[in-house]
């Protein structure tokens, strides 16, 4: 994932408080690989992105160490989606920051003084706002994704 | 003269309190902490953990810190929210290396996960926020 969030923030409290969080707005190229995927053909040349963090200059950059995006889902009780990530090898929508239960993932890698102002202002909105999932453990669970073989995941 | 020393040194007292590095900025830098005790779980005695932790106790009420290839489950008791955090990926042979998480399928306080370890980690335990 590159270090921006796409599209404008949502109506949502986690971006009302404790801290108010004002994206700086810019206009990015659609990354060509949206295009593959259903709707791809149809979206603008430009999208309105806000950086969350800033290590390089470059838009569209995938710093190290490496974010990460999940696939789009649908908003529920349990499950919400807060904000997208603008990728350029995963399809458009793929969700940057989301919650599950009790569980909060901030996708983007950066650490703090590599945060943008406003990157910054969500992230601890984020550890706030989680607060709020306490004892809420997820009821619904999917089926972890099966690994090529080459690409297994070991733990230390 | 006198006075104009008095208000210069409250004028740069007044600064120094809204400076924060890498905190918020303006006004929000100046108001009070957050009641919420927060635990740091990363790579210890790194910039990464040292960066992350200068912007909790700027802002939260307690903050404390673990090794992230230490901690246990219970450490996070007496804390209200933890953050899972892990600075890279590491790739052994034809494997993905993630770190060990004890905070498991039963595990329902407050958690916090970051970047790409933290997807892994999240679709280990079968969330819809697990690694794409």
């Amino acid at each position: 994932m590159s270090e921006a969030a796409q599209g404008e923030l949502p109506k949502h409290e986690v971006f009302e408080g404790p801290f108010k969080v004002k994206p700086v707005y810019e206009w990015w190229e659609t990354p060509s690989n949206y295009r593959g995927y259903p709707g791809g053909e149809k979206l603008p040349d430009k999208l309105k992105v806000w950086r969350v963090q800033k290590t390089t200059d470059k838009p569209g950059e995938v710093p190290e160490p490496y974010g990460a995006v999940c696939r789009p889902f649908k908003n529920s009780p349990e499950a919400e989606a807060l904000v997208v990530g603008y990728n350029t090898f995963k399809m458009n929508g793929a969700v940057a920051v989301g919650r599950h239960g009790n569980f909060l993932q901030w996708g983007f890698s950066a650490s703090p003084s590599k945060m943008t102002d406003a990157g910054r202002k969500f992230f601890l909105n984020c550890v706030c706002y989680i607060k709020k999932s306490d004892g809420k453990a997820p009821v619904s669970r999917s089926k972890p994704i099966e690994w090529p073989a080459r690409w297994g995941v070991a733990h230390e | 003269m006198k006075k104009r020393g008095v208000f210069a040194t409250a004028l740069a007292t007044m600064a120094m309190s809204l400076w924060t590095p890498h905190g918020v900025e303006g006004a929000d830098a100046a108001r009070k902490k957050i009641s919420l005790r927060v635990l740091y779980v990363g790579d210890p005695a790194t910039e990464r953990e040292k960066d992350f932790v200068g912007l909790l106790e700027k802002h939260f009420a307690k903050v404390g810190k673990a090794d992230l290839g230490k901690v246990e489950a219970k450490d996070g008791d007496g804390f209200d929210v933890v953050i899972v955090d892990y600075s890279g990926l590491t790739i052994k042979g034809n494997a993905i290396v993630t770190p060990r998480i004890p905070f498991g399928r039963d595990y329902s306080r407050p958690i916090l996960t970051i970047a790409a370890a933290g997807a892994l980690v999240c679709d280990s335990l079968g969330l819809k926020t697990g690694y794409l």
